[in-house]
């Protein structure tokens, strides 16, 4: 009985099919911070890699110029751009990041220096980049799901961070070139149009209210934001608790950010306007 | 963990103080399949494959996947691998609860949780194995990056 059951279930037994992945509850790397400021006067900074996992991990980094930006339908995304144009401000040509590849080990901390070069000739202002750290177990795991098959895995995984580089006087500010909300279905679609001024890159909160005409805001959203280059982005409110009526929508835009450190942040006049929308059943 | 983290960060300079993390928590593994049948697996689920991203609370972060349109076996053989507009899950709590679906076509961009600091990211499939497909080991990579869009 036995031995037919097993010729039985031989043909099914064809394949085992695994994909992505990581040895179970290992941690990747730790990246910190997320965003390094360097400068003229201090063109070196450290960004410090942290494996968490339970096993060694080989690590890559490379540095690639890229920015938050927004595509036509509003969506925030994060543009790399190979091809420089006049108005780009990359620092990649002149950064250098070492060690390039590293393998770190459970619980080991591996410190990643990067360093600016500029031309001499650098005009004032505020360059890019993106760190890009890729980690991937040094022993590729091996899952064993049964005893007739194995399946090898190969995932890797990316955190991208940002790198400033400044020279000289830097300043920043947005200027809101559009603010309009309209509904669309069951939720309010919020277009907001940011132009940056300045020369460098804008960080803050954007923050978003809505409430009655004459009263406190009933649903809020903030998130950080970044303005590298002019931005038109479409926020969406859900209004599924939002009763039928005419509601003022606040929107406000300020330097605050409790993410980075308050040395790095360059101070920027803040924005708030309001507007009436209607919300229909 | 805990404690080499915290040694991390009381040992880095002020700007050093935010940390970034990823961390692969399960595979998605479609297991043994049948020869011309068709294996999915939903999102979130225990089969799927799933990430914890720990990061700034609030923080609004870009998630891309780089997914295979085929499996490969040790000799080269393939084996097709799909995954649809709503394979993609993510979710504040490590099982899932309340998830809302994504495409993982495309790039998410999704707000890590306040309270947590983390943001869990599921993804599911479906692999097709034709009607003589050779035994053996199916595999591939995919490439998770995360961004942050705020700074």
């Amino acid at each position: 009985m036995l031995h037919f059951l097993r010729r039985s279930l031989r043909p099914a037994v064809v394949v085992l099919v695994a994909i992505a992945v990581l040895p179970v509850l290992a941690d990747a790397i730790l990246v910190a911070p997320h965003a390094l400021f360097i400068s003229h006067d201090e063109p070196t900074g450290d960004v410090y890699l942290l494996n968490q996992g339970e096993v060694a991990e080989e690590v890559t980094v490379e540095l690639a110029y890229g920015y938050p930006a927004t595509d036509s339908l509003g969506n925030i995304t994060i543009r790399f751009v190979d091809e420089l144009g006049p108005d780009d401000r990359a620092a990649t040509p002149w950064l250098r990041a070492f060690p390039r590849r590293a393998r770190v080990e459970p619980g080991q901390r591996q410190r990643v220096r990067v360093q600016a070069t500029p031309p001499a000739d650098l005009p004032d202002g505020e360059y890019w980049s993106r760190l890009i750290v890729t980690s991937r177990p040094v022993e590729e795991p091996v899952a064993v799901v049964d005893t007739a098959v194995q399946a090898g895995v190969t995932l890797e995984l990316r955190t991208v961070t940002s790198v400033t580089y400044r020279k000289g006087e830097v300043t920043t500010g947005v200027r809101l070139e559009d603010f309009r909300a309209s509904q669309v279905g069951d939720s309010l679609e919020i277009w907001v149009e940011a132009v940056r001024e300045g020369n460098a890159a804008f960080l803050g909160t954007l923050e978003l209210g809505l409430g009655p005409i004459q009263g406190e805001t009933l649903t809020a959203w903030r998130n950080p934001i970044a303005v590298y280059m002019d931005q038109q982005r479409r926020f969406t409110l859900p209004l599924q608790d939002i009763a039928p009526g005419d509601y003022q929508l606040r929107l406000a835009i300020s330097t605050a950010r409790q993410d980075i450190d308050a040395r790095f942040i360059l101070p920027a006049e803040p924005i708030e306007r309001s507007l009436v929308v209607s919300i229909e059943e | 963990m805990l404690v080499l983290a915290a040694l991390l960060l009381a040992s880095t300079p002020a700007e050093a103080q935010r940390a970034f993390s990823i961390r692969g928590r399960t595979d998605l593994t479609f297991g043994t399949v049948l020869r011309g049948v068709p294996t999915s697996i939903v999102a979130p689920s225990p089969e799927a494959g799933s990430w914890a991203i720990r990061g700034e609370p609030q923080a609004e972060v870009q998630v891309v996947l780089t997914l295979p349109a085929n499996l490969f076996n040790e000799t080269g053989q393939t084996m097709p691998v799909t995954f649809s507009a709503t394979d993609g899950a993510y979710s504040a709590q490590p099982q899932g609860s309340g998830a809302q679906s994504f495409d993982p076509r495309l790039p998410l961009i999704a707000i890590i949780e306040k309270n947590s600091g983390r943001l869990f990211v599921f993804l599911g499939g479906t692999a097709t194995p034709n009607a003589t497909q050779a035994a053996g080991t199916y595999v591939a990579p995919i490439t998770l990056t995360v961004s942050y869009t705020g700074n």
